[in-house]
């Protein structure tokens, strides 16, 4: 071989070996969990692991505390952890897919999905998978203390004797005030009491108005609610409103603006601001609900001036049979916050 | 113009001007410029084809299923007219117009007339060929390949006339050639130093058409560079010859108003380094090695949705003995779970086509499974289409390597070893693959596969000294898939293949041809379904076998000549799951072939 033809020769082989090299060492493959779902997920049969179990027996929600649980199964399922207090009847629910609970996806900081919030008081947590209805696994947990909500631009919680800052105005003399009133004689949303209005409609004068309660806002300490400066779409008012499914009540929740600058509600000279419609009131129990200030056409300036919250009980009339049925609803933890709905 | 094809054609241009000597590549079906006043003109050339297939079908399955006919009668009546043209020296134009008549058409039902094919080539200035139209493109395994189907290793001669038909109406070439339409440009460099010879070549081709709404039009382009070396050692006859690869096939946004679409490129570097050679004796390295990387992009965002790239490395040996006839190859394969390249990787058996007879069966007319009479008989079966992600298989036919060589996600051996020829006494080959997978699917656990293939022809009349054939043909494919794990990820799947046949020619150009083909599968295995961007979507339920198939066959062949010849032949076929199995069923067919190449 003359050295011309030897060099070429070596100049292809290394050239051969770099570009092998190249191809495959530049570029290692990261290969990450096996593609497509979980043979074991998809055909095998289900099989409980570890029972439920929780990390503490008791948690002090107040103090910030947290308890989380722990299961396993052999496969991957979609199960749903259900806790219920046994006061309260507030419930949370916390669901997944994945091979076992633990803190990462198990973990309870007392929040409720459904309203009531728990308060101090033994706590049944329950397991089920969906897919597998001959499973469940149960165990109780004692709750030391309710979870403290915001209260930075709470209204009220009707938890002290409101005065004068609540009217009820009952002008047609429909409300049943032995019914009507701050009352503790079911869980409240929070603390003990709450705010309930009950009527009868009356057939044949207005069949629809029933009566309704002016909360001002002076019951939180000042004529006007005190709110940081924010866009009125960024300002939620929230409430938690209590039903017992009885058909044909409706409620209307208002915001009553100081228009003529008195420094306080004077009804029938200040504005107020009501939704388009009016909630038509389904369920049982307690739910949350909210809208924000530019929901109702509220501006900035309007919102630096509320005076009062008006909370009116309606009876669907064209559907109520002859004679109309009575109707009620209950009221708690009025307040407002900023940037999102009510957290709890 | 795309990006790569100029870089390409620029690429070209360059060579030209820089070598010493340039010239058409052999190959061209261009005559030579001796031949050129004699072949001048037009020429008609041709194929008439003539089918008439009775088949039944009997068995337990249909005992529940009153609608299904119990016979089919079909057939077809062909003559595809071949117009081949040299308006002068340098240019060719060819079509190929198909009339066509289903049998039991009359006056006008059932009729057909088509263009089958059109092109045009030529040579401009003396260097550059080109060719517009129909044409068929192949480049290596890992690139532009139109792999071979599964269920046949050397299949008998009796089972041929049928497959014959499906590859002359899926344009299945030689080389392993997929059909598109498009146009290409080839040209070659001689060189006096060093290298001897370079080749050049460049295509672009559409290979879907738009709907004007979600499908965009998608196109492949591509082309290659291969270089010759002059030996760098006489003694040891050493040479090093190599090619640089690339395929892109991309979907053209501004046709339709679909605004996302598909880039998938692939970038390979071959060689062939011979190492040794002598009079008896070479040895030579050989692979090939490269990347790929696929893009979905969206036309107004400018970004890309959804993106994977991969690599894959293909390098062997080859020691060929030519006084001996015997060449033995081993190669270490590694093809990357994500390596992706539609050209070389879709399949030409189809399993989503609805077959052309009795694609349901049973009282619940639920799908047959595919069998190996219907890969020996359904060109519906069967495509040369380009499919955007890994097509459906069906494991007891080809687990190992169901997308060819460029199987994604495989790494390990292979071997082969060939002896003889054809007109020998004995030809024989051999081949084995031990594979297993680099991701799992469904598991962390991995699938080991081994298969092994082996095929002989003995001309026995060599042997006996008997003046007109006398051949016995052999074929085996044993392959087997297993996974460890916990019980539900366990794998076990083993298929044998056997197939037999007998060419006997009693006098000169008259035949009787036996055949026999037998598959056994027996274990499970999971399938999954692939969506997009060859994503493993689910697995639908595991995959039973217990299965047997049995092909028998014997008919009688009359050669006109080498290029007419008439078939008769009677076929067999048992289709038995497990014991006692209500869908186990049978199918008889008679058929009648005459095909004349003019």
């Amino acid at each position: 071989m003359d050295q011309k033809k030897y060099f070429t020769a070596s100049y292809l082989a290394l050239f051969l070996v770099a570009t092998i090299f190249l191809t495959t060492s530049s570029c290692d493959r990261d290969l990450e969990d096996p593609a497509g779902p979980s043979l074991i997920d998809r055909f095998a049969d289900f099989e409980s692991v570890d029972t439920l179990t929780a990390s503490q027996n008791t948690v002090d929600f107040a103090a910030g505390g947290t308890v989380f649980f722990r299961a396993a199964f052999n496969k991957s399922v979609d199960w749903i952890l259900r806790i219920e207090g046994m006061q309260s009847g507030a419930v949370k629910v916390i669901e997944g897919f994945d091979l076992r609970l633990d803190e990462s996806n198990a973990t309870w900081n007392g929040t409720a999905t459904t309203p009531p919030l728990f308060r101090d008081e033994e706590c049944m947590v329950t397991l089920s998978i969906p897919e597998e209805p001959s499973y469940g696994d149960t165990l109780m947990i004692t709750s030391l203390s309710q979870r403290p909500l915001p209260t930075n631009f709470l209204v009220t919680d009707f938890e002290s004797d409101p005065g004068a800052n609540i009217i009820l105005g009952n002008f047609e003399f429909k409300l049943v005030l032995a019914e009507t009133g701050r009352r503790s004689d079911f869980p409240a949303v929070v603390g003990d009491f709450y705010y309930i209005l009950t009527g009868n409609p009356n057939p044949d004068f207005n069949p629809f108005f029933l009566g309704l309660v002016d909360i001002k806002s002076s019951i939180a300490g000042n004529p006007y609610m005190q709110l940081p400066q924010a866009s009125p779409s960024q300002i939620y008012f929230n409430w938690f409103m209590w039903h017992d499914a009885s058909p044909h009540a409706m409620a209307s929740v208002q915001i009553a603006v100081d228009s003529n600058d008195s420094g306080d509600f004077e009804d029938g000279q200040d504005a107020i601001f009501s939704s388009e419609n009016n909630l038509m009131l389904m369920h049982t129990g307690w739910r949350h609900y909210s809208f924000t200030m530019a929901d109702l056409g509220m501006t900035s300036d309007d919102v630096e001036k509320i005076v009062a919250i008006r909370i009116v009980l309606l009876s669907d009339h064209d559907n109520q049979p002859t004679p109309p049925l009575q109707v009620r609803f209950a009221v708690d933890y009025l307040t407002f916050t900023i940037g999102q709905p009510l957290s709890f | 113009m795309n990006i790569q094809i100029k870089i390409l054609v620029l690429l070209g241009v360059c060579a030209i001007l820089m070598a010493p000597q340039s010239y058409g590549q052999d190959g061209s079906a261009l005559p030579t410029p001796k031949e050129e006043d004699k072949d001048a003109g037009v020429r008609f050339n041709g194929l008439g084809r003539t089918i008439l297939r009775n088949t039944e079908i009997d068995g337990p399955v249909l005992e529940a299923d009153p609608e299904t006919i119990r016979r089919q009668v079909d057939g077809e009546f062909l003559l595809d007219l071949q117009i081949n043209a040299q308006p002068n020296d340098k240019t060719e134009v060819q079509s190929i117009l198909r009339l066509r008549n289903e049998f039991g058409g009359f006056f006008g039902a059932g009729m057909s007339v088509e263009v089958r094919e059109l092109w045009a080539r030529g040579i401009i200035g003396n260097a550059i060929k080109y060719h517009v139209g129909d044409m068929d493109i192949a480049m290596t395994p890992y690139t532009f390949y139109n792999f071979e189907e599964e269920g046949f290793v050397n299949n008998p001669a009796a089972l041929e006339a049928q497959r014959e038909v499906i590859y002359y109406e899926q344009f299945y070439g030689n080389g392993n050639t997929r059909r598109v339409q498009g146009t290409k440009l080839d040209f070659g460099l001689n060189f006096t130093h060093v290298l001897r010879d370079a080749d050049f070549s460049a295509f672009i081709a559409r290979v879907r058409g738009t709907d004007f709404f979600t499908i965009p039009s998608r196109y492949t382009s591509g082309g290659h560079m291969k270089f010759r070396t002059r030996n760098i050692s006489d003694s040891l006859g050493m040479r090093a010859d190599f090619g640089f690869n690339f395929v892109h096939t991309f979907d053209d946004l501004r046709s339709g108003e679909a605004n996302t679409g598909i880039r998938n490129s692939i970038a390979t570097f071959n060689w062939d380094f011979r190492l040794y050679q002598d009079r008896n004796t070479t040895v030579s390295l050989l692979g090939e090695t490269g990347r790929s990387s696929l893009t979905e992009t969206h036309d107004t965002l400018r970004t890309a949705l959804f993106s994977i790239d991969d690599y894959f490395m293909d390098a062997g040996f080859k020691v060929a003995f030519r006084e001996q006839k015997i060449t033995v190859q081993g190669s270490y394969v590694d093809i990357g779970p994500d390596f992706f390249s539609i050209a070389a990787q879709s399949r030409r058996i189809d399993l989503q086509n609805e077959r052309s007879f009795y694609d349901r069966l049973g009282p619940d007319q639920q799908r047959r499974r595919m069998s190996i009479f219907d890969l020996n008989r359904d060109n519906l079966m069967y495509t040369f289409e380009l499919s955007d992600r890994l097509m459906p298989y069906d494991p007891r036919f080809s687990n190992t390597m169901p997308y060819g060589l460029a199987t994604p996600n495989r790494r390990g051996a292979r071997f082969g070893a060939e002896y003889g020829g054809s007109e020998d006494l004995v030809e024989a080959r051999l081949d084995a693959a031990f594979m297993s997978e680099i991701l799992g699917q469904g598991t962390e656990e991995l699938k080991n596969f081994t298969l092994l293939r082996a095929a002989a022809n003995l001309n026995a009349h060599q042997l006996l000294d008997f003046e007109n054939k006398l051949r016995f043909t052999f074929g085996y494919q044993f392959e087997n898939t297993q996974r460890g794990g916990v019980p539900v990820e366990q794998i076990d799947l083993m298929s044998n293949m056997v197939e037999l046949g007998v060419e006997i020619e009693l006098f000169k150009g008259f035949e009787v041809l036996v055949g026999g083909k037998y598959l056994q599968a027996e274990g499970n295995e999971y399938v999954p379904q692939i969506d997009r961007f060859n994503v493993v979507r689910n697995f639908p339920e595991g995959y039973e076998a217990d299965d047997r198939e049995q092909l028998l066959a014997v008919g009688l062949k009359y050669n006109f000549n080498p290029r007419a010849y008439l078939t008769m032949q009677y076929h067999n076929f048992q289709s038995r799951r497990g014991e006692n199995n209500p869908i186990d069923y049978n199918l008889d067919q008679i058929f009648v072939i005459y095909n004349m190449l003019f």
